[in-house]
């Protein structure tokens, strides 16, 4: 930016930027400051009392079976999270692009499930997959004891998955979409003329230009499943059943709010934030080396 | 696309139909259960059709719980939000570009930093700030003279605290900040040397230009809020401070208690999830145009 489209004054600035640095300060810089103070310290249930005991409660929860349960839980949650909500709102932009006529339709409903809130969803599955009275009560009546989410791991982590991925598919429908459709039409009607499928062109073309992107929402849905699934596992299955839902961010919640127990928790939260620093991290890297490589 | 193929057709075709029923299904048992009776759902299992008591249940169950005071908490604090929101970023982006002071770095990187660690994750620690606000000020003042002071705010249970935490995110200053620098060098070097100070032309040239970044980031801002639920899960203890998204929840059926009123929780569940799909509904292109450009 030329230097002669800027402002003079020092004091401007400042006004204009406080509200928000003050905002910011107090709710994120300090709080961010007092976890990791917590972190260090073990802390009495209140938080008013504590002594300095290093760090001994990074090696508590090191050593704590329940930590490893978790971050075993959380891998497997946003990995196959992560996977289904991109694959399909891949393939569903795909559609959309192909079909175009009745697209356009289908580009308005599809994202409709945006509105829907991760406890709201959590609150109409327990109704929709009940066992007795749900969806699966068929199949229960079929099979006895087929679909018991509230005592079968396995579907408890699918249930959560699927709602995950539901609740994420709309905004990685409206980001691909838009990349599909910010490809040039003469780059696909070349291809056609020289005789490329549909699936072609979509493996040899689209993917590669839209690659960006799915990196993007990818990493945007992988922050999503470590800190923003909390919803659905407090009103689908609270952590159970036996520890099978028990996620990080939702150990957390328990462990300070439940458990009093403030040292751990912010110990454990600071090992959330470094996997989330990674997460930022490696998308960061990806995006920059994609730029450098496009000039 | 290129060719007219009719087997690729009905492909397409039948794949979005499928998607379609998957992402709406949730939302249309939700109708049909709440539009039956109670006893039709425990005798005959979920309603798959759409039954004729749909505002009878509604009624009942904005008499049965304070569901029209959540209904109201749920617009209050996402209006809150939406307006502080956008009155912070815009100008913390004007700040953080057009100026020569250095400041604008501070602002800039001071907060862009909060992209990087979500409000879940530091959820205890920012509890605790919420009940004590004042514990920063106590600890500096304590540090710097010793003095101890007695004073403290607590903001759980009110409006500004289910707001203000979730305020102070970058997302929206660095949506102003990439659209201001799209803006041409030439419209604040006219402004300038037509003796505009830097207010007038936030005021009369860039606010005008950026009406579209402001329906946009209001949108995401406004659904981000209202389905937000572990913020007021923590800073609310009292029934009548909750928000729909987390009051919804206290409408299933504990454990011990009289036969559950499914249709009653999946009414209260589509109160909850309609305000938002009339704001999707009727500003798609801002919001689709919002979630582009911030991501979220």
């Amino acid at each position: 930016m030329k230097a002669s489209a800027r402002f003079h004054g020092r004091w401007t600035p400042f006004a204009l930027g406080f509200p928000q640095l003050a905002l910011v300060a107090l709710f994120f810089y300090w709080p961010t400051l007092k976890g990791l103070w917590w972190s260090f310290h073990l802390v009495c249930p209140f938080g008013h009392c504590s002594t300095f005991v290093g760090t001994g409660n990074y090696v508590r929860e090191l050593k704590d079976p329940a930590f490893y349960a978790s971050l075993g839980t959380t891998a497997i949650f946003s990995s196959l999270g992560v996977g289904l909500s991109v694959g399909i709102a891949l393939c569903l932009a795909w559609m959309v692009e192909l079909h175009q006529r009745s697209g356009k339709v289908f580009r308005y409903l599809l994202i409709w499930p945006y509105a829907v809130a991760g406890s709201v969803l959590g609150v109409i599955l327990r109704v929709a997959a009940n066992p007795t009275i749900g969806v699966m009560g068929y199949l229960n009546s079929l099979w006895p004891g087929f679909w018991q989410p509230h005592l079968i791991g396995a579907q408890a982590m699918a249930m959560i998955v699927g709602a995950f991925a539901w609740t994420q598919i709309p905004f990685n429908f409206i980001v691909l979409v838009a990349a599909l459709r910010a490809i040039p039409g003469d780059y696909m009607a070349a291809a056609a003329m020289d005789g490329a499928t549909p699936w072609r062109r979509f493996i040899d073309i689209q993917i590669p230009l839209i690659r960006p992107q799915l990196f993007f929402v990818g990493t945007m849905n992988l922050i999503d499943s470590i800190t923003n699934s909390f919803a659905l596992v407090d009103t689908l299955t609270q952590g159970g059943p036996g520890g099978a839902t028990d996620i990080l961010a939702y150990k957390i919640y328990r462990d300070g709010f439940i458990g009093l127990d403030l040292s751990g928790s912010s110990a454990l939260s600071m090992i959330l934030m470094l996997l989330v620093l990674a997460a930022c991290a490696v998308q960061f890297i990806t995006a920059e080396r994609q730029a450098r490589r496009e000039v | 696309m290129v060719e007219r193929h009719p087997l690729l057709n009905a492909t397409t075709l039948v794949l979005l139909v499928l998607g379609l029923v998957a992402a709406l299904g949730p939302i249309y048992l939700a109708v049909c259960s709440a539009s039956v009776t109670s006893h039709q759902i425990l005798v005959h299992g979920l309603a798959l059709i759409p039954g004729d008591r749909l505002w009878e249940n509604l009624g009942a169950v904005l008499h049965r719980a304070d569901i029209g005071r959540m209904l109201l908490n749920s617009c209050a604090v996402s209006l809150i939000v939406v307006a502080g929101k956008l009155a912070l970023a815009s100008t913390s982006a004007f700040a953080s570009v057009y100026f020569h002071s250095r400041i604008r770095h501070v602002v800039f990187w001071c907060t862009f930093a909060t992209l990087l660690l979500p409000l879940e994750v530091r959820v205890v620690p920012t509890y605790a700030v919420a009940s004590d606000l004042l514990s920063p000020l106590r600890t500096i003042v304590e540090w710097l003279t010793g003095l101890r002071l007695n004073l403290s705010i607590n903001l759980l249970d009110s409006y500004a605290g289910l707001s203000l935490p979730l305020m102070a995110s970058a997302t929206g200053t660095f949506l102003f900040r990439q659209f201001f620098l799209t803006i041409p060098d030439e419209l604040a070097e006219a402004a300038r040397m037509d003796g505009a100070g830097p207010w007038r032309f936030f005021v009369d040239i860039l606010l005008p230009l950026s009406k579209a970044n402001f329906a946009a980031l209001g949108t995401i801002v406004f659904l981000a809020t209202w389905k937000d639920y572990m913020w007021p899960l923590v800073a609310t203890s009292r029934p009548e401070m909750q928000t729909i998204a987390l009051g919804t929840a206290t409408f299933l059926p504990t454990e011990t208690g009289q036969p559950p009123e499914w249709n009653l929780v999946m009414a209260a569940a589509l109160l909850a999830l309609a305000p938002p799909l009339v704001v999707i509904g009727l500003t798609q292109r801002w919001f689709v145009r919002g979630v582009t450009g911030v991501g979220k």
